[in-house]
């Protein structure tokens, strides 16, 4: 069985992520107040080194009542793509409709730590969107893939809909690939300059699935900061904007004009843990490129750029401000109403 | 009688309303936030969800959370609101 979902409504959508890195109690009162404040979606983040995300979102789906909610993004390398499933599984029965599965190839940084390799990454997110899939539909699954072979599987209980899966991508294989398969792509970028050329690649996807755009979520995965004062909203970016240039490839460094010299600074301080060496580094331009910053006015016409060019659901990610609680408030009340229609 | 009740009887009703929103301030922002009591957390989520945070009952949660974790600061807002004689009882608790 194949998800259908109804992505076509053109109002833009919201979704906040959160980095489960407080304690329980205060991801989980996050996630409320962006509920009550309007969003759409919480994602959490899936590092093995915060709070386990499966907890946390299950928490949170005690505490609200109708945000969507997901792993933005989880890997099929720390836990297998069957335990994937049922996680997926167990969170829908208790929230049908509300869960999504956001999926990756998570970071090699923290998959070096424990010498998980990173294996064929688009034939492990092709075969593990075909599992979750499979089987979150209530299927008894046999597969014989190229990286995962099935016999037989099918969990003992159902849940009234499958779970769509998100996709998360930045290069254009793994780009065209979410288009093909998933119900959802996951942009990991916040400038213009990166999405005119994801598009290329979401349509080269779409082609391949005889799919259209509006068949799938485009969403817009952005650093985000947004603060009444200026200087306040950028700072409290530059750590999150560091380390997106520290660990960016060199043709999108390219694309912003940011020297890979540049980037190879940064990535030393952060190795040293010098950060007064790392924020005095982190330019201007670098902050444009990496994050979505700023007054609430700022933010409105960016959003509005990305809106403009395709992106359906757009995602305030980490920092979200100078203080999470007032930064969502402020975004509630004064971004919000001017970029949701 | 618990001593947060006391405290929270010097307390004019008309600053409780100004008084809660520093204390959810105050909590957010700990460092030492799981070190507070996993009762006092539920509380504070089901009283937030439920919309109560400003009922006597959500209140008198918070503020025995936000002084559990940050007692000296809530007396430095408590002084900012001149609710001194909250202050002075709840340095005296």
């Amino acid at each position: 069985m194949r998800l259908q979902p109804n992505w076509e409504e053109t109002k833009l959508k919201f979704a906040v992520e959160f980095v489960p890195q407080e304690a329980y109690w205060k991801t989980t009162y996050y996630a409320m107040l962006a509920e009550k404040s309007g969003y759409d979606y919480v994602w959490i983040t899936d590092h093995f080194n915060n709070r386990n995300v499966y907890t946390a979102l299950t928490n949170i789906l005690n505490y609200t009542d109708r945000v969507k909610i997901g792993p933005g993004v989880t890997n099929p390398y720390v836990l297998h793509p069957i335990g994937l499933a049922q996680s997926m599984m167990s969170l829908a029965e208790m929230a049908p409709g509300r869960v999504i599965c956001g999926l990756g190839t998570g970071d090699k940084t923290t998959l070096d730590m424990v010498s998980i390799p990173r294996n064929k990454p688009l034939r492990t997110v092709r075969e593990t969107t075909q599992i979750v899939r499979e089987i979150t539909a209530g299927n008894r699954l046999t597969m014989e893939g190229k990286i995962y072979q099935i016999s037989g599987v099918k969990l003992n209980f159902k849940i009234p809909d499958p779970v769509p899966v998100f996709i998360g991508a930045q290069g254009p294989k793994m780009l065209a690939l979410a288009a093909e398969i998933g119900d959802g792509v996951l942009i990991n970028a916040s400038s213009p300059k990166d999405f005119e050329p994801a598009f290329i690649h979401i349509k080269e996807g779409l082609a391949k699935a005889d799919k259209k755009m509006g068949d799938v979520e485009v969403v817009a995965a952005t650093a985000f900061s947004v603060d009444k004062d200026l200087e306040k909203a950028r700072q409290a970016a530059m750590p999150v904007a560091a380390f997106i240039v520290a660990g960016c490839p060199e043709p999108i460094l390219g694309r912003h004009g940011i020297p890979v010299e540049a980037a190879g600074e940064i990535s030393a301080a952060i190795a040293k843990g010098d950060w007064g060496a790392v924020f005095s580094k982190v330019t201007s331009e670098m902050l444009d490129a990496f994050a979505i910053c700023g007054t609430p006015e700022t933010c409105i016409e960016k959003i509005n750029n990305l809106k403009k060019m395709g992106v359906t659901l757009f995602i305030t990610g980490s920092p979200i401000g100078p203080k999470i609680h007032k930064s969502i408030e402020l975004f509630s009340k004064e971004v919000l109403p001017h970029v949701s229609d | 009688m618990t001593s947060i009740e006391n405290v929270i009887q010097k307390i004019p009703q008309e600053a409780t309303g100004p008084l809660q929103k520093k204390l959810t301030d105050i909590l957010l922002k700990s460092k030492k936030g799981q070190m507070l009591d996993p009762n006092l957390a539920k509380s504070i989520l089901n009283n937030y969800h439920d919309n109560d945070l400003k009922s006597p009952e959500g209140f008198k949660t918070l503020l025995e959370a936000a002084v559990s974790l940050e007692k000296e600061k809530v007396a430095e807002k408590m002084q900012e609101l001149n609710l001194n004689e909250a202050a002075a009882q709840l340095g005296g608790n």
